[in-house]
């Protein structure tokens, strides 16, 4: 089953870091990080290839051909291969730069950390693809337990533990709700695929119920999201975990997450009081994440809570474009998009704070004070990843907003409707965070810095922010094919 | 395929910025030579792509057009006409002379050179754009160098004046943004007929079929990121702060260059791709214009730091070209883009001036002077004859310009006959007798400065100040010399801008 390379890929690398850890050496440390990271990537562009290959005539017939425990489970759609491209290149990226950080920050088990999460991107490519309810569930517990481990592995450190069992314990909360969801939705319609629960519920008079158990599932997705007023926990846990696994986690489940949302609501709730129900929530969820994460953003002093809540913000970015899906084919192509951007700007803004931190293992703003001088590498990547989150062209951040006002627009916007204000909540918000993103640039450049001794950078780090780099600035200029792509797989992707 | 100038024009000196990256960090003089190189050769190639172009054509020339997105009507689409070709030249002779009086740069030098060729290539990408995706990328890539030029090498205040810079003009971007894509939703049914082209936007005009609200709210959405750029008043606080701390050369292209792209902006976008909008607006587009005119020129009076004195009256200045786009005939237009080109000479000239005397007494008060018309003759010649062209002395570009601008707007306000031919009435007369206020504060305030600065006794702690030197001097020289060339001879400017001009009035009005 072709189809499922990118899962057997990812348990196949986790697989041998488990092998690895058994007896672990630098050596074989640093070779399973480098050719896992090379194999994910690699990995993603064969799964690239695979969502193309599932929009031909001839790809659809695979997909067809797979075994019923496989096809009612697994949506092996192109928007599925999208996501699973995305949980590929986050895998890869992650272990390529966290090579001197577990070389130098971690004592030992530096090999499970890697593996799990390896685990964990499998979950995501399950959590996109999932088409039924008990997928979904395992999908999101695989990427949770994966999560609240990878959250403590600095066990010696205070903040990496408190930052687990508060993960651990929102999480577990957040996971009964939505287990709480998924149980009413199946006593209310007998079924458990998403199709089967349209279908149940299409001839209308559902009651509230319904609409209730979705606002539940939602709940857990939220938690995933880091959905205003699901958000508390993302900036303890950032800070406090390991910085590389904040980068993951930042995007990674986040992104699944979001797809998981898009594919779930709009193919099981399209019908009116459970659609209006969730898509009230997601509108003000999103208008929510992107005002209070950016604004909060502004105050920070410590750089990954920093970035903890401009993750928030951009999560309602890419809620707008959720929100909108039923009414636009444009949507789930705007989520692709920006994930895809999303992905390259900030794990590439994550390297370089992990590039930063190796060196002078501080997280603070202040001590970003004339990196300029110390590192024009770091600073300049800073200043690209720093212009693509706010939104600015020609970078690959402002791909993906253009994207997704055009879904927005795409509607049939009208003056003074609620999307309208949407919109302008999103723009404004872009300025906002322009202040804190440019802020630190304005740090590297504008302060003198506190030594003139410079920041080495590692290989690692510095190949996984070149790549970042090469992804920020083509996505523009290459976006014709980039976006056929994507946009021809997004269309078939509600079956 | 013909040579495609108009890229080699806008992607030179990106390609001058990247070698620049790739010269090691202690060869100051090889990367100042790169620049100046680099740039010299553009203007070169300006010229020769004005001598390719045909002045007496109104429309695109120079075209060059390739696909790029072609799923969301997105081409890559560049040309240029009467109006953006002396804004291009513009750009490339101030650039060049920004670069060439930034040879007194010691620190930083190769940020310093790299940035200030990226921010050539998108002023010029933004004047030879016509896609609107395009524009938009160039206009926003504009913003980035700016705030590092204010940041890095700014004055003491220079980390607010950059960050407010950089928010103000941002918040104008986002908002034309959105008008863009609304325009590009409303420009055909599917996304094959969806169109991202200006000239093609402007062919169907797709305001029409938008609610009316919509439409004035998009309308108001580009007006205001073009008048923060101009800057108009109520938009314009940003601008004395961001030009009192940006080094000298920040500041000339600033003012030079880069202010211009709003009313470029408004005379190329918002006029023709709405012109009804713009014609029920045009009135108190006329009242922000006299107010940012008398307001400008009255704030510049009050100034006691040279700089800043020189920051106000630019906004008073650029109220002529608003007033005289507001007015939307041919002499307004005209005038008006005139004014852009003799304003973006003229206030390099006065910037590079206030640059030359901080450099030496390390003070900007008008006060703190006095009678250095003894200490420094030439210096006391050359700020006379750029002090007069400022305050519209016949003979001068600024004369003609602003001339071109009342006599727009006061037919603008008579012209009762023509109005039933298409030519609407949108102001009245007395639009035109305010602003001529405005030209009597100007003469006023220059006047006033000259006389406290140059004027009355020696003040013997500046008896040591050396006159200005030959590299200033050639830096001035060619501005100067085309200000007197321009205001004794505008009819090779008069007459590719009045072409273009009839041609967008021709065509929103069938005349």
């Amino acid at each position: 089953m072709i189809y499922l390379i990118p899962e057997l890929l990812l348990v196949l690398v986790g697989a041998i870091g488990l092998v690895i850890a058994c007896a672990p050496s630098r050596e074989r440390l640093r070779a399973y990080t480098v050719l896992g990271g090379v194999a994910c990537i690699g990995g993603a562009v064969g799964a690239g290839y695979l969502a193309h290959l599932a929009t031909t005539a001839e790809g659809a017939q695979i997909a067809e051909s797979a075994p019923v425990y496989l096809s009612t489970t697994l949506a092996l759609d192109p928007f599925s291969r999208v996501f699973a491209a995305l949980a590929l290149l986050v895998c890869g990226l992650t272990f390529i730069f966290s090579k001197e950080y577990l070389e130098r920050r971690l004592d030992d088990h530096q090999p499970e950390l890697l593996a799990i999460i390896a685990f964990a991107s499998m979950g995501m490519c399950t959590l996109a693809a999932a088409r039924e309810l008990i997928t979904i569930w395992f999908s999101v517990e695989l990427l949770s337990v994966c999560g609240y481990v990878l959250a403590a592995f600095l066990k010696d450190d205070e903040r990496s533990v408190e930052a687990a069992l508060k993960y651990f314990i929102l999480g577990a909360t957040s996971s009964v709700f939505m287990l709480f969801g998924l149980s009413y939705v199946y006593g209310l319609t007998g079924r458990l695929d998403l199709v089967g629960i349209m279908e149940a519920t299409a001839g209308g008079n559902i009651g509230v119920l319904l609409p209730t158990a979705a606002v539940l599932m939602l709940v857990g997705f939220g938690f995933k999201v880091a959905m205003v007023p699901f958000h508390m926990w993302c900036p303890d846990v950032y800070e406090g975990a390991p910085t590389p696994v904040t980068a993951f986690l930042s995007v990674g489940p986040k992104l699944a997450a979001l797809a998981a949302l898009a594919r779930v609501f709009s193919i099981a709730f399209p019908h009116d009081t459970a659609r209006v129900a969730w898509e009230g929530v997601l509108f003000w969820g999103a208008i929510l994440s992107m005002t209070l994460g950016n604004a909060v953003a502004l105050k920070q002093s410590n750089i990954k809570r920093m970035l903890a809540y401009s993750s928030i913000a951009h999560a309602g970015y890419m809620l707008v474009a959720v929100f909108v899906t039923l009414q636009t084919d444009m949507a789930l192509a705007a989520l692709s998009v920006y994930a895809f951007a999303y992905l390259f700007m900030n794990l590439g803004a994550f390297a370089v704070i992990i590039a930063f931190s190796n060196h002078t293992r501080s997280d603070s703003v202040r001590s970003y004070n004339g990196l300029a001088i110390r590192s024009p590498y770091l600073a300049w990547s800073w200043v690209v990843f720093g212009i693509s989150l706010v939104g600015l062209p020609p970078l690959a951040g402002f791909l993906g907003k253009v994207f997704i006002i055009m879904a927005a627009v795409d509607t049939g916007l009208t003056w003074g409707s609620p999307l309208m204000w949407l919109l302008i909540v999103l723009v404004l918000n872009s300025v906002v965070s322009l202040y804190y993103y440019i802020g630190v640039a304005g740090r590297m450049f504008f302060k003198p810095p506190v030594t003139d001794e410079p920041v080495p950078v590692g290989g690692g780090v510095g190949t996984a922010i070149g790549i970042c780099l090469a992804g920020t600035f083509l996505m523009v200029l290459a976006a014709g094919p980039i976006i056929s792509a994507i946009q021809s797989s997004a269309l078939f992707v509600l079956r | 395929m013909e040579f495609p100038i108009l890229s080699a024009l806008t992607y030179l000196p990106l390609v001058g910025a990247l070698i620049i990256i790739c010269i090691p960090r202690e060869r100051d003089e090889a990367i100042k030579a790169t620049a100046a190189s680099t740039s010299a050769l553009c203007l070169a190639l300006a010229i020769l792509a004005w001598l390719a172009f045909d002045n007496g054509v109104g429309g695109f020339q120079l075209e060059e057009r390739a696909e790029w997105i072609p799923q969301l009507g997105i081409s890559y689409h560049m040309g240029v006409d009467g109006i953006s070709m002396p804004m291009v030249f513009l750009t490339c002779l101030v650039s060049l002379v920004a670069i060439a009086y930034s040879w007194i740069v010691k620190e930083r030098v190769k940020e310093y050179f790299a940035l200030f060729l990226l921010l050539q290539t998108a002023c010029v990408g933004v004047f030879v754009a016509l896609d609107f995706f395009l524009f938009y990328i160039f206009w926003e890539i504009s913003l980035v160098p700016m705030y590092f030029i204010i940041g890095v090498w700014g004055g003491p205040k220079r980390e607010y004046a950059a960050i407010k810079f950089f928010l103000y003009t941002l918040v104008g971007s986002v908002l034309m943004l959105l008008g863009i894509i609304v325009l590009y939703f409303a420009s055909g049914d599917s996304p094959a007929e969806r169109t991202f082209d200006i000239v093609e936007l402007i062919a169907r005009q797709p305001a029409t079929s938008l609610a009316p609200g919509l439409a004035m709210a998009v309308f108001i959405g580009f007006f205001i990121a073009f008048a923060i750029k101009v800057p108009s008043f109520p938009f314009h606080t940003w601008l004395p702060d961001a030009h009192v701390e940006a080094p000298t050369a920040g500041s000339v292209i600033l003012a030079g260059i880069l202010l211009k792209l709003g009313s470029y902006g408004m005379v190329r976008i918002n006029m023709p791709l709405m012109p009804e909008e713009w014609m029920v607006a045009a009135p108190w587009i006329g009242v922000l214009a006299l107010i940012s005119i008398i307001y400008g020129s009255l704030a510049a009076m009050a100034q006691s730091d040279l700089k800043k004195l020189i920051a106000y009256s630019s906004i008073g200045h650029m109220g002529f070209v608003t007033l005289g786009l507001a007015a939307m005939n041919v002499q307004g237009i005209s005038g008006a883009v005139l004014q852009m080109f003799s304003h973006g000479l003229i206030t390099s000239c006065l910037f590079l001036l206030v640059g030359v005397i901080y450099e030496r007494a390390h003070i900007r008060e008008i006060n703190g002077f006095g009678g250095l018309g003894q200490i420094m003759p030439k210096y006391f010649g050359v700020f006379i004859f750029v002090a007069m062209a400022s305050l519209g002395l016949p003979a001068l570009s600024g004369f003609v310009a602003e001339l071109y601008v009342l006599l727009g707007t006061y037919a603008s306000g008579s012209a009762l006959e023509t109005s039933t031919e298409g030519f609407a009435v949108l102001m009245s007369p007395w639009f035109a007798y305010t602003a001529i206020i405005g030209i009597v504060l100007t003469a006023a305030y220059m006047l006033w400065t000259v006389q406290r600065v140059f004027m009355g006794e020696k003040n013997e702690r500046w008896a040591g100040l050396k006159d200005i030197n030959s590299l200033e001097l050639a830096c001035l020289a060619p501005l100067m010399a085309l200000t007197l060339f321009v205001g004794c001879y505008p009819g090779p400017l008069l007459r590719p801008i009045e072409a273009a001009t009839m041609h967008i009035l021709g065509a929103l009005f069938g005349t």
